[in-house]
């Protein structure tokens, strides 16, 4: 029954892996999905990732025609298009003459209710009325009229006018070409999808051809979140399979030449093989995803995992008495079983954190290398039952034997162990001194150029806004949002004159709130009604009918009109402003306003956290300070694993014997950090706690090998190789495209060659003078 | 009348006006208008001085009935009656740039902008000219305007009407041209008010 036990462990997981690949896209690789739920405050929980999740979804595609004449039928070929696709939700075009018209029959009706804030400026000053009769012939006599051509009569104070004029004030500049078509498109799925991206990315090359043959000379560009997360998931994916495959190759030919049988290979392999199948099955069941990064890390269990059964197989190559599979193993299994132990202990500590994406990769690693270590110790005997062919010690013994010689010369000199921690406070010191980080998250990922200039392109002729910085506005009703989103859009407005703020889009210019269009009526009234004869005269003589100043006075002295939020939200006039809404949630209301050329960042935000309902984010900041606290806690937590790892080897080897293996990963660590190049980040860290697991394992199976009295050279044969086939994966890592995978690679290469060299630095207190 | 004319082979009369009128890159003249607009029951007449830069766009004084200065030019449209430039915001719209750009185009006497942005009917002679221009379908100035109307002698504009799209009208007679040689920038931006200058530079 003990011997199924593994089996079914194997084919639980075989089975739930294959069950869940079939049904679900279980890769991410949005960044996003790496941060934690917003913990600062529970009221604004949640709501920033809905808006950013919502912006996630949208696509803005440029249509670009040769001339203005052929742009319509450009960007209606176009629009056609993506309508017939099932991956596009709705489509709406930034400008033109229907979305002009539909602005003014929905919101003309409410000329006398919705004012611009120069017009309720305007109408608290003491000359108000003249000022405004002014504006009326101003607006009568102007050469040239930009906006639609309203009912003038309907209208002869100009407020439309003035209102429009507002809307188009701090939206940033427009830099399309007169051929230029802006479509916003929104998905109907998910943007992180593997198949929607995909589909998304045909519907745009199909879109392309079909363009060019109905329109020549148009071109089409587009950008979102989606290209960007495609091409990131397409690098990850197919580097993961080219350094996976290089890997396991290089690791074939090294085990091949060493152990000079098939057999040892097949174990490293069995072995790691079952550690990524459960790593893999225990993540998708806890997260539901596997992040792509995680996956990257995770592969590289591969490096450790195949440790236990290279360290099987070097005693296998060079036995110290005549092989016995099974004593063999029960022989080198406290050193495999302590070897995981620590390991587990140094990944887990990533796992206690509130952060997912150190989680996932903790749960990963732990859950992979106890299947690896179960899967040698299950099925280890099996695969090497007949002794090894005798054959000389391989070569690549050599460097090792050197680093054991030297290291074993030490043992017996009272000074040596309080030298070498001497020597690591220098290093420490030096460290301290030396390495600087860097969080920001564009160090993680790096976009092709050609993607960033499409997507420049786009955004410019978007007017260059800007998704990172909002203010979130919180009410717990309704009406009490829009109120508190009018008073945020006078902050901004301040900001906006003060050049803190260079263009900022909310909604309170198009969504008033009740009270706002009750106080605005009010102030038309106190202005105008006590002027009643004086604005009839005014416009008279101005050539206006009777019935305007008749019409105008009538109009403001009846009931406030009103339209609702579901009026509004059902007409294209909110189309490009629906995402600003986001609506009830079981905390209250919630609206969003953009941030565009924020010059000061310090004063913005403390005005607008001031604000009651208000919560100003700049998301690339909380994404360096979301990194910076992974950074942080993965060192507390990795330093504080050290510390119990030093404990368990004290325990087991004594006090000098306990530092003596705690040391090299601690050295290599620090070093590691010494020499490598620029600021270091996250994806760094990572590597050096691997490096720490792996360093900790590698001076065990020399403690042990010194504790048990036997020669160290079968110890030394499998950390050499174990050094090689770690450097093979992550030397390729090294040379990935993506900036996280190489910080990887190189902390993990750089780190390895120090743990190699340290390794035997246990003989310095264990074992014999002579081993 | 020449009816549409063919992109590539206009009538020589045509093309010398257009050789004409791209000859003075600077031209000031006191100008005439009357307005016709639907919703008032008369008339709006107004009198001034107006500055026509190829460079920058229309600098319009009007000194009758009242103040009022306005600059259109392809940076936007700038307003003031006594007191501080207003720049109406609207301008800066896809749109709008689209519209203000056409209307421009029609005083520009550039060949290829005419045939890209409007269908032209010419009649007369290099000394006394008559050119309707009317946008093509689908260019953002056929949103706002029907047709321009355009009278003058050689390089020089007398007579402008406008038909907007929302029924309005406006006819406008210039005199006293002067013209200015080949300003500078500097010289040319002179003309304009100083606190546009800087908005107006490219």
């Amino acid at each position: 029954m003990k011997k199924l036990l593994f089996p079914l462990l194997l084919a639980a997981s075989a089975g739930f892996l294959a069950f869940r690949i079939s049904r679900h896209d279980v890769l991410s690789t949005s960044l996003m999905a790496l941060l934690p739920a917003e913990q600062q405050d529970p009221v604004f929980n949640g709501a920033t990732d809905a808006f950013f999740l919502r912006s996630a979804r949208t696509l803005l595609v440029l249509v670009s025609a040769p001339d203005a004449e052929a742009a319509a039928g450009a960007a209606d070929a176009a629009a056609a298009l993506f309508r017939a696709s099932p991956r596009i939700e709705s489509v709406s075009a930034g400008q033109g003459p229907e979305k002009e018209s539909a602005f003014l029959s929905f919101y003309f009706p409410y000329r006398h209710a919705m004012l611009s804030s120069n017009d309720r400026t305007l109408l608290r000053s003491p000359d108000a009325f003249p000022r405004f009769m002014s504006r009326a012939a101003e607006n009568l006599y102007a050469p040239f009229r930009l906006l639609p051509p309203e009912d003038l009569a309907a209208d002869p104070l100009a407020f439309f006018a003035s209102l429009a004029d507002s809307w188009a004030a701090g939206v940033p500049a427009v830099g399309g070409k007169p051929g230029d078509t802006l479509l916003m498109l929104e998905l109907a799925g998910d943007p992180f999808d593997a198949g929607v991206q995909e589909d998304a990315a045909d519907l745009m090359a199909s879109a392309r051809v079909s363009l060019s043959a109905a329109v020549p000379g148009s071109t089409l560009s587009w950008t979102g979140l989606l290209p960007f997360a495609r091409a990131e998931r397409r690098r990850m994916q197919s580097e993961t399979v080219l350094i996976g495959a290089a890997s396991t190759l290089g690791i074939a030919f090294l085990a091949l030449w060493v152990f000079r049988s098939p057999r040892p290979l097949a174990l490293g392999y069995f072995s790691v093989a079952c550690g990524l199948l459960t790593g893999t099955a225990a993540v998708l069941a806890v997260f539901g995803r596997i992040h792509g990064l995680t996956v990257a890390f995770g592969s590289s269990l591969l490096g450790a995992a195949v440790d236990y059964a290279l360290h099987y197989a070097a005693h296998h190559r060079l036995p110290d008495v005549p092989w016995n599979s099974e004593k063999a193993l029960a022989a080198i299994r406290p050193s495999l079983i302590l070897g995981t132990l620590t390991g587990v202990i140094s990944y887990a500590a990533l796992g206690m954190t509130p952060l997912p994406g150190l989680r996932q990769m903790a749960l990963f690693s732990s859950v992979g290398l106890a299947t690896s270590l179960w899967a040698v110790l299950a099925a280890g005997p099996v695969f090497l039952r007949a002794p090894g062919r005798p054959a000389p010690p391989p070569s690549l013994l050599g460097v090792m034997d050197a680093a054991a010689r030297f290291w074993g010369r030490w043992r017996g000199r009272r000074a040596a162990l309080p030298a070498a921690v001497a020597a690591l406070f220098l290093v420490s010191v030096a460290a301290c001194f030396k390495v600087r980080f860097d969080d920001n998250p564009s160090r993680l990922q790096r976009p092709s150029s050609a993607l960033l200039a499409e997507d420049a392109v786009v955004r410019r002729a978007a007017g260059s806004q800007e998704l990172g910085r909002l203010a979130i506005v919180h009410g717990t009703t309704q009406e009490e949002v829009l109120r508190r989103q009018e008073v945020l859009g006078e902050a901004l407005s301040a900001l906006a004159a003060e050049g803190k703020v260079v263009s900022f889009r909310g909604l309170a210019p198009f969504l008033p709130s009740a009270a706002r269009m009750a106080e605005n009526r009010g102030l038309l009234k106190d202005v105008f009604l006590p002027k009643a004869a004086a604005l009839r005269g005014g416009l008279a003589s101005l050539g206006f009918p009777a019935g305007a100043a008749k019409e105008f006075l009538q109009d403001i002295g009846s009931p406030l009109p009103a339209f609702s939020l579901a009026q509004w939200l059902a007409s294209p006039v909110s189309e490009g402003l629906r995402n600003l809404w986001l609506g009830e949630t079981p905390r209250g209301f919630f609206a969003v306003a953009l941030l565009g050329g924020v010059s000061d960042e310090a004063a913005v935000r403390a005005r607008l956290d001031g604000l009651a309902g208000v919560r100003y984010h700049n998301k690339a900041a909380e994404y360096t300070g979301f990194l910076k606290q992974y950074r942080r806690r993965a060192l507390g937590l990795v330093a504080a694993a050290y510390a119990l790892i030093l404990g368990v080897m004290v325990f087991r080897y004594g006090f000098s014997g306990g530092a003596a293996v705690t040391l090299p990963c601690l050295f290599s660590g620090l070093l590691t950090a010494l020499v490598l190049p620029g600021p270091l980040n996250l994806m760094h860290v990572l590597g050096m706690v691997l490096v720490l697991g792996m360093a900790v394992d590698y001076a065990i199976f020399f403690a042990e090998s010194a504790q048990r009295g036997e020669g160290v050279r079968a110890a030394g044969l499998g950390i050499s190789l174990s050094t090689l086939t770690t450097a093979l994966s992550f030397g390729f890592l090294a040379l990935s495209g993506a900036p996280a995978l190489r910080a990887l690679g190189s902390s993990v290469s750089a780190g390895m060659l120090f743990a190699f060299l340290f390794s035997p630095m246990p003989l310095m207190s264990l074992g014999k003078k002579d081993a | 009348m020449a009816g549409d004319l063919p992109p590539t082979a206009e009538e020589p009369g045509v093309q010398a006006v257009q050789q004409a009128i791209a000859a003075v890159p600077l031209v000031e003249a006191d100008f005439r208008e009357k307005r016709i607009l639907k919703a008032l029951n008369r008339p709006l007449e107004s009198k001034g001085r107006l500055v026509f830069s190829r460079r920058y766009g229309v600098y319009r004084r009007q000194a009758e009935p009242f103040v009022l200065e306005t600059v259109i030019s392809s940076r936007g449209v700038f307003q003031r009656s006594g007191g501080a430039w207003r720049a109406l915001d609207a301008t800066r719209g896809a749109g709008a740039q689209g519209i203000l750009n056409g209307f421009l185009s029609a005083f520009s006497g550039d060949a290829a902008v005419w045939r890209e942005q409007f269908s032209m009917d010419f009649a007369g002679s290099a000394e006394a000219w008559r050119i309707r221009l009317t946008p093509r379908p689908g260019r953002p100035l056929a949103r706002r305007v029907k047709g321009i109307a355009l009278e003058g002698s050689r390089g020089l504009l007398f007579h402008l009407t406008m038909e907007e799209a929302g029924g309005a009208s406006t006819e406008t007679f210039f005199s006293a041209h002067k013209i200015r040689g080949e300003p500078s920038e500097d010289e040319d931006l002179a003309f304009f008010p100083e606190e546009l200058r800087a908005s107006l530079r490219p």
